[in-house]
């Protein structure tokens, strides 16, 4: 227990001085693991963990579903997406602000990755948003929160890595965020309408003036429409495993740009890239996450923690309560993917072990599930949260003459909203896991 | 030392590393990306049009990966995308944000140097035992000295880093996909 606290700090430690956190794990856990069982065994566990981590067939949806998401998001199927949300929302003050979060919702079915729908989503809603004079806060807040669905409605990197972490199916995983990803839309949605209607010259009275919607826009929405269709009835009809869904998603992606002819050779060849450098990072992170939690499990972590909870006899909702607070914290200042990869291996084996879990959901692989909507939605909120907020950085970096402050002055309405949805996740399991069950 | 930086400096000058590695193992990881993508393709409509999946898929997939993953390792860290936390530069100004920079640097570089050595030794260690894939019988030490490799080379990216750390913080955060 000692020696994983220890562990902790100086991994916090590293990472405030600016080593990647990719590889402040790695060095901890693989130094921590050294001391406590020698160097020989930690040195064979190294290169084994190194290589077994990346030779993982499960873990093969994780390039091909940023791909996908990488390579719509320069076909231009975004700029439909937001086009037809607008016809949607058009007539209410406000309109394009909910067509933002609408179609961030729309653009997240296809894509694993909050950061990726964020920066799509920011460069085809922001322009018309501020042709008719959106407030930049409600604007950039819209997108910076709409975005943070991209890792709940599936598909979703975090959720995979979840799976990965607590053998849980991914197939599960995914159907579970379905609701609360349709839940995160409408609380959004609700959010501009009371944004505005507090504040109301943070949106122009209703624009009737419009773009129209070219034939290009339409065959976009059928084609995110047809996608996402396509992967769900392929894995829930048992056509094909979710590991299958994702590369027969990005065939189909492939097919799609060529089929648009939107998208010229070098975005081609651009989203390959970003999507194989993603890759490495994103792999960089999970075998460093790796050799730490094994280091921390080996430490006795986990177990001492069920220890402690089940001898002090804390209430269930006192346990979640406490998980959630050290989830906000470290939210913080940590990004998404660490955050997942440190916490998950430490607090999932409470949802297995204790009575609780039985208790509330009679059957620890719900309990599981639902633990898992609860931390993509927790980890949500951290995309959004100050000073760390990676998605609010996204819309900073494609926005450069907007302040920050503004920006997170922006998103403080949808915040709101997301402890509420947090709040009812909770307190209402069935939400996550109805669709499980009906499966 | 110094006269390491002036080499590495004059080096960087004639030679962009990034084209150079976009070139090569940039176009490698692209292949193995599309070829992912074809196996699965080919294994799921073989399977369902014409009765006959690729056989040993799986296989094919797990090791495309692996190779996918360590290619791409290179550029990610000569991109700086690694994942990290822009908390202290806040509060940090001038050469001392030099200093950690250089830290983090050579922090990397002796990490990555290590998985560069431990990887070399699981595969020469797999290459004795003539370790090969169940179905194929594919033989996994040349993925093992490719993994080993390529975090060498990500090593002396973060070296080179380390020793002559960049005098422009760009504060913009770049897409990572996460």
């Amino acid at each position: 227990m000692l020696e994983s606290l220890i562990g902790f700090a100086v991994l916090l430690g590293l990472i405030l001085v600016r080593v990647p956190i990719a590889f402040a794990m790695a060095a901890v856990g693989g130094i921590g693991f050294a001391l406590m069982r020698g160097w020989q065994p930690a040195w064979a566990m190294t290169g084994q963990i190194a290589f077994d981590s990346a030779l993982s067939y499960s873990l093969s949806v994780i390039p091909l579903f940023i791909f996908m998401g990488n390579v719509l998001a320069g076909s231009g199927v975004a700029h439909g997406l937001f086009a037809a949300a607008d016809r949607l929302f058009g007539r209410t003050r406000g309109g394009l602000a909910m067509a933002s979060v609408f179609s961030c919702g729309g653009f997240s079915a296809v894509c694993g990755s909050s950061l990726a729908t964020a920066a799509t989503m920011s460069k085809v809603a922001m322009p018309s948003m501020r042709k008719f004079g959106y407030d930049d806060r409600l604007a950039t807040g819209s997108i910076a929160a709409g975005g943070t669905l991209g890792i709940l409605i599936p598909p979703s990197v975090i959720l995979i890595i979840y799976g990965l972490l607590t053998e849980t199916n991914i197939a599960k995983l995914f159907i579970a965020g379905v609701v609360p990803g349709i839940l995160g839309v409408i609380l959004y949605l609700v959010a501009v309408k009371v944004a505005v209607w507090i504040k109301p010259d943070l949106a122009p009275d209703v624009v009737s003036e419009r773009e129209p919607m070219t034939r290009a826009d339409v065959v976009g929405v059928f084609c995110v429409l047809g996608l996402f269709l396509f992967i769900m009835i392929g894995i829930y009809g048992g056509f094909f495993t979710p590991t299958e869904a994702a590369g027969m998603g990005a065939g189909a992606s492939v097919l799609i740009a060529i089929g648009l002819r939107t998208m010229t050779w070098r975005d081609f060849l651009t989203a390959t890239f970003d999507s194989v450098r993603a890759t490495a990072m994103i792999f960089a992170v999970v075998i460093g996450a790796e050799l730490f939690s094994n280091f921390v499990n080996f430490a006795g972590l986990p177990d001492a923690l069920a220890m402690l909870v089940l001898d002090l006899e804390m209430p269930v909702w006192a346990v979640i309560l406490v998980i959630m607070i050290i989830y906000m914290i470290l939210g913080c200042v940590l990004e998404s993917l660490s955050m997942v990869l440190l916490t998950v291996p430490v607090f999932y084996p409470l949802m297995y072990e204790l009575p609780f879990a039985n208790e509330l959901l009679q059957d620890p692989e719900m309990a599981l599930i639902w633990f898992a909507i609860v931390v993509v939605v927790v980890t949500e909120i951290s995309l959004i949260t100050p000073p760390v907020g990676m998605n609010v950085f996204v819309l900073k970096s494609v926005l450069k003459d907007v302040s920050l402050g503004t920006i997170f002055k922006g998103v403080l309405p949808f915040w709101y909203a997301d402890i509420v949805r947090l709040t009812l996740l909770i307190t209402v399991p069935w939400l996550s896991l109805w669709l499980v069950a009906a499966m | 030392m110094e006269r390491f930086r002036q080499r590495f400096k004059s080096n960087e000058d004639s030679l962009d590393i990034g084209q150079l590695l976009q070139n090569t193992l940039g176009i490698g990881a692209a292949l193995i990306l599309f070829s992912l993508i074809l196996v699965t393709c080919v294994d799921v409509v073989g399977r369902y049009f014409f009765s006959s999946p690729l056989s040993g898929a799986f296989e094919i997939t797990e090791l495309l990966l692996a190779a996918l993953v360590f290619a791409a390792l290179p550029l990610t860290t000569e991109r700086k995308e690694h994942i990290e936390v822009d908390l202290i530069n806040v509060v940090l100004r001038g050469p001392s944000q030099r200093y950690l920079s250089a830290f983090a640097g050579l922090f990397s570089a002796a990490l990555l140097a290590t998985f560069a050595w431990r990887l070399a030794a699981h595969a020469f260690s797999a290459a004795q035992d003539g370790a090969v894939t169940n179905a194929l019988n594919i033989p996994l030490a040349p993925f093992g000295y490719l993994a080993a490799f390529s975090c060498l080379v990500s090593a002396f990216i973060a070296f080179t880093r380390g020793i002559e750390p960049p005098r422009d913080f760009d504060q913009d955060v770049r897409d990572d996909n996460a």
